[in-house]
């Protein structure tokens, strides 16, 4: 009885399994064979009008994130905006796209693995400047410098800026997405209200920042429970909890120091020391979040700051608007102001903005024969309307100011658009209205009301672009970077929390043995191997 | 000694009738056994990527050999000695403390008459283990952080605070704890699905005897898992220098470093993050070889001890 | 039965009863922290005011993680996944723990031997990545499931319980006639059934909560399974610092709802698999 039970539920659950594998598999093949057969009917109607401009038909493979969050009943590679896409590539330039998911998150180690494989879409993008270089020297990228030439008219027109970053040794070997609206990589701000009440001035230096600190600390000017004039979190991955600050304690001399240090390094840059020295004294005083180090996923420092103990903090410079507008809801005031205090020893100050390029678009080897149909493919969305037409779907509108408008998240479900257009759009983010103060201001007072009005985001934006400034870049990094590049990153963000919690006493012994770990760990050799880079460019 | 006097009985029956009598048991192994060999013995060939400089486009074999660099390198770094050494600390904390605490809940749940209650902590203690280590963690640092709920707690009392997570030696407790708060029910359902196999009668022909119930547990009970807690306990063993890349990354921060470093996250941070997949295979090869060489000597031992083994 | 009633014992039960009672408060605590969020607004949470339960109550974060993308048709397909799975693993793991716990089966040990250093054995992800390619697995369902067929480690927990079967069960199967397939089913098998049912547990989470073979063995974003879905959804923020201020986070309520989704099945399935535990001890009672 038992044993016939178990066998049957057995055989179900074979059964269901297969008839689950079965529907998945053919399901895929017979959407496959419908888009082909499909195609092939539009083909020959195609040739028969004008095949000649069109060019030969060619099926092009391109890489799409995941993030699980495409329209119920739709999916990352078939959608309204895919299907679109496809279309116009049929229809213009005889082009097939198929579209590969990868998942957001993992991305770059499923590229890595793909690559090894061989089985990699025909066009795939990563925002990773190692992996870029790590797949360019080993021979893995079709030399796109011929397709560029022929068939990169709107590349070249709308988004050349950023160009160079894809080129090695004069071969263009990928394609670069070029960023939105300008923005610096991290921003200061202040209890504005706190500010008020204590009677200080907006600070114009870093003295006149401890000095507010210090009032907050004393005064309590919130007349909060646990007040924290400036709080930071022990996020293992960022540096934006202090670099701001401890860069202005650095000086460069000449363009090469600030090639080598660039931003990732700055924390070791001559000079930086004596910033990190400053924060640890303001830590061992109590204006900084004791045991910050330890609050990795920044729970606690979310909650502080949402729940209006803090005076002061530097973060990602939108990121933190959510917080913002909780508080300034909860308390019915406005609170938080974007500050600008961080002078270089010349009194400007230094504000470190992205880079215009983001992503690095290229074409594995494998694909060598498709580059030009791939070129095609992102030359077509260089343009800034069809970036447009994208990002925001062909049925957007625009507002006075001409910024597009965005559906909410349900208009999209329901058109059966993914939430996420953007990664559809691989190659321009840099539309008309992004250069406009004014649409800017528009678009952020508009999509978070809770923060502030017009006045304060127009403020928000000068203040965030007070000395705004670019590292120089180059498509080049040291096989030494490549290799130890990210791990030291990471360690520079160890060793500056390290400094900064602990007693002064310690802080010099501690800072020689910490830089020691960073230099065995391959910190000298990559400063070396820029230093010796930006000698043989010159 | 009774297992040698089998053997030799099988010995004395022909092959023949031994084959008749047996060939379904092959039969049975004959898919396991191609299934290992294709699906964990083929891809170790690849394995020879820890004496190359893999080149992705390359393919394994046409990378560059560089003999035993990837080795040296590692063996020659102070920080792989560390991320060994803290292995070890914290496998063998979870080994004097995560092993017998399952064990001790499975035999006294087992000992509890009220089944709604048996059942339900069954059920319960199995569910930390859905969660991630991203969770479990942000959970701990809000519970044992200077500013949390633990610490105001004892603030209140009138001590004074405790560093639960700044403090290496603290930390390694909390770091075990919170293995056995995520995954106790796990080996716990194995020792209790083991119970339940057991013969209750013995243990009732015990009480009868005027056995203590403590004396019944441990010359009753215990005795009939041993099988069971030898077999795990001998797994574990062989695991000693493998450990999880999620939970020290996740619990660990920048000021107990010197203690949550441990291979896994070495390899990642020096190897995979950097895509060099030679270098974390070359670590990963040691692993291998470290385990084996534990697992047969373990065993051997244990078969010493006149325990059964796992071979 | 009355004798064992006795005051200590009493005392006993209601001691451990106790004991029990808190322990399992304590291992409920991330996860009434998890459906506290999952029912909380999501200002409550950046607030930081939600710890054990639900403020600002609301269920707005599970009608918006069903509604978004396949999240429902793929927890089908997970559910299916990992039947199918389970129940490959299960027979996988029956037929090599039955021969091998068979004292006096000829190349046994170094079968045996074989199986447990596979526990050890880790190529690393390019060779198993490669070995699914030369098995033409690739994106398709069966890489989900073949790769990760047998555990060693399940297979030796299997095969001490049939071990510890008394061994006089198999000589009287024997004399009744009975060859091997037929003695494991009418005799082994049913005597093992908790430890069958543990193991069948422990495949099927396995199943459900492995991403790797997910991630890697892959591309087409139907069989992704919802434990994929869910990584997407809540490793947002390592995300927004590479694509700078363009990203949007995911609200923390979406992401709990989505893990108390993620755990249902598990809950559900639970009692059922119990339901053999206590049969194992019939049985054994039976057998006495």
């Amino acid at each position: 009885m038992k044993k016939a039970r178990l066998l049957k539920s057995c055989m179900a659950v074979f059964a269901a399994a297969a008839l689950v594998t079965g529907c998945g598999s053919n399901a895929g093949k017979e959407t496959t064979a419908a888009t082909t057969a499909a195609a092939g009917g539009t083909e020959t109607k195609a040739e028969a009008t004008t095949a000649a401009d069109k060019g030969e038909e060619v099926t092009i493979k391109v890489m799409v994130w995941d993030r699980g969050d495409a329209a119920p009943g739709t999916t990352v590679e078939k959608n309204t905006q895919t299907e679109w896409i496809q279309q116009q590539m049929k229809e213009k330039y005889n082009i097939n796209v198929e579209y590969v998911s990868v998942p957001r998150s993992s991305s770059d180690d499923k590229l890595n693995i793909m690559m090894s494989g061989g089985s990699a879409p025909d066009i795939v993008f990563t925002y990773n400047q190692g992996i870029f270089y790590n797949f360019a020297q080993n021979g893995g990228l079709a030399d796109l410098t011929q397709a560029y030439e022929n068939y990169g008219a709107d590349i070249k027109k709308y988004v050349s800026d950023a160009q160079n970053m894809g080129q090695l040794e004069g071969k263009q070997l990928a394609i670069m997405k070029q960023r939105g609206v300008e923005s610096p990589r991290h921003t200061a701000f202040i209890r504005k209200d706190w500010l008020d009440k204590l009677g200080m001035q907006m600070p114009k230096t870093k003295e006149e920042l401890v000095a507010y600190l210090e009032a907050v600390k004393e005064k309590n000017p919130g007349g909060v429970s646990n007040v924290i004039p400036w709080a930071m979190s022990g996020r293992n991955d960022t540096e934006k909890g202090y670099l701001n600050f401890v860069g202005s304690y650095v000086n460069f001399a000449n363009d090469k120091d600030a090639y080598i240090y660039s931003e990732a390094y700055t924390a070791v840059a001559p000079g930086a020391v004596d910033g990190i020295k400053k924060l640890n004294e303001l830590y061992n005083k109590g204006l900084i979040s004791k045991d910050f180090a330890t609050d990795t996923q920044e729970d606690i420092y979310k909650a502080q700051l949402t729940a209006g103990n803090v005076g002061f903090y530097l973060d990602d410079t939108e990121s933190t608007f959510d917080y913002i507008s909780v508080l300034n809801q909860t308390l019915g005031s406005s609170t938080y102001a974007p500050v600008q205090c961080f002078e270089l020893s010349d009194g400007s100050y230094r504000t470190t903005f992205e880079q215009r390029y983001g992503m690095f678009v290229m074409v594995p080897k494998t694909s060598e024969k498709k580059a030009d149909a791939c070129m095609k493919y992102l030359n077509w969305m260089a343009d800034p309307e069809v970036a447009e037409n994208i990002v925001y779907t062909t049925e957007h509108k625009r507002d006075e100011n001409g910024v597009p408008l965005k559906f909410t998240d349900e208009e999209l479900y329901a058109k059966g658009y993914p939430k996420t257009l953007d990664d559809l759009n691989i190659v321009n983010l840099a539309m008309d209205w992004t250069t406009k103060k004014e649409s800017i201001v528009g678009k952020w007072a508009k999509d978070y009301p809770g923060v502030g009005d017009t006045n304060w985001f127009s403020n928000f934006y000068d203040v965030r672009s007070e000395g705004k400034f670019r590292y120089p870049v180059y498509s080049n990094i040291s096989q030494a970077e490549s290799d130890y590049g990210q791990n030291v990153e990471n360690m520079m963000i160890e060793y500056v929390y390290k400094l900064i919690s602990c007693t002064p006493d310690q802080f010099d012994a501690l800072q020689k043995t910490e830089y020691d770990n960073l230099v065995n760990a391959g910190l000298q050799k990559i400063l070396d191997a820029r230093a010796e880079y930006f000698d043989t460019i010159k | 000694m009774k297992e040698k006097t089998i053997k030799e009985k099988a010995r004395k029956i022909p092959f023949k009738i031994y084959i008749r009598n047996t060939w379904q048991l092959y039969l049975m192994l004959l898919i396991p056994v191609i299934y290992m060999l294709m699906f964990r013995y083929k891809p170790m060939i690849g394995g020879v990527i820890a004496f190359k400089k893999f080149n992705v486009f390359a393919g394994i074999w046409n990378s560059p050999w560089v003999g035993l660099s990837n080795f040296k390198e590692a063996f020659g770094s102070k920080d792989f000695w560390n991320a060994l050494k803290n292995t070890l600390i914290l496998n063998a904390g979870d080994l004097i403390i995560g092993f017998p605490i399952p064990v001790l809940i499975a035999v006294f749940l087992f000992e509890i008459r009220n089944l709604k209650i048996r059942k339900a902590t069954q059920t319960i203690l199995y569910l930390p283990n859905f969660l991630s280590w991203v969770i479990i963690a942000g959970i701990i640092t809000q519970l044992f952080s200077t500013s949390g709920l633990v610490n105001d707690i004892i603030r209140k009392v009138g001590l004074r605070e405790i560093n639960f997570l700044s403090n290496t030696f603290i930390w390694r407790f909390v770091y075990w704890f919170a293995g056995v708060w995520q995954s106790a029910g796990y080996s716990l359902i194995i020792y209790l699905a083991a119970l339940s196999a057991t013969d209750p009668s013995l243990g009732e022909a015990a009480y009868i005897d005027g056995a203590t119930r403590l004396q019944r547990i441990a010359h009753v009970t215990i005795p009939q898992i041993r099988a069971t807690i030898s077999i795990m306990l001998i797994m574990q063993l062989g695991k000693i220098v493998s450990i999880d890349f999620d939970r020290p990354y996740m619990m660990g921060n920048t000021l107990v470093k010197s203690a949550s470093d441990v291979i896994s996250t070495y390899v990642y941070s020096v190897g995979l993050q950097a895509g060099r997949f030679d270098f974390a295979t070359a670590v990963g090869l040691f692993q291998s070889v470290v385990g084996i060489v534990m697992i047969l000597s373990v065993n051997q031992i244990s078969k010493k001890m006149g325990e059964e083994g796992i071979m | 039965m009355a004798e064992l009633k006795s005051k200590s014992d009493r005392r006993f039960q209601l001691f451990w009863n106790t004991a029990f009672i808190i322990i399992s408060i304590v291992a409920l605590i991330p996860i009434f922290r998890v459906v506290s969020m999952s029912l909380s607004s999501k200002d409550a949470i950046l607030g930081g005011k939600v710890f054990l339960y639900p403020i600002e109550f609301t269920t707005e974060a599970y009608v918006r993680a069903f509604r978004s993308g396949s999240f429902l048709s793929s927890f089908i397909y997970s559910v299916f996944l990992m039947l199918g799975s389970t129940a490959v693993c299960i027979v996988m793991t029956i037929a090599a723990a039955y021969p091998l716990s068979k004292k006096n089966l000829k190349g046994g040990t170094i079968i045996m031997t074989m199986f447990v250093l596979t526990m050890y054995l880790d190529p690393g992800i390019i060779p198993k990545y490669l070995n699914v390619k030369d098995f033409k697995m690739i994106d398709t369902v069966w890489a989900l499931i073949i790769p990760e067929a047998l555990s060693a480690y399940n297979m030796i927990i299997m095969c001490t319980a049939f071990k510890g079967l008394d061994s006089s069960l198999y000589e009287a199967a024997k004399i009744d006639g009975c060859n091997e397939i037929q003695t494991l089913f009418k005799v082994a098998l049913p005597l093992v059934y908790p430890t069958l049912a543990t193991l069948a547990l422990f495949y099927a989470v396995g199943r459900w909560n492995r991403l790797s073979d997910v991630l890697y063995y892959v591309n087409s974003s139907k069989l992704y399974t919802v434990q994929m879905i869910l990584k997407q959804l809540i490793e947002s923020i390592k995300i927004s610092q590479e694509e700078g201020v363009s990203s949007q986070l995911v609200a923390d309520n979406i992401k709990s709802a989505s893990i108390v989704i993620s755990m249902t099945p598990m809950l559900i399935a639970y009692p059922f698999i119990q339901k053999y535990f206590t049969k194992g001890i019939m049985l054994g009672a039976v057998k006495g």
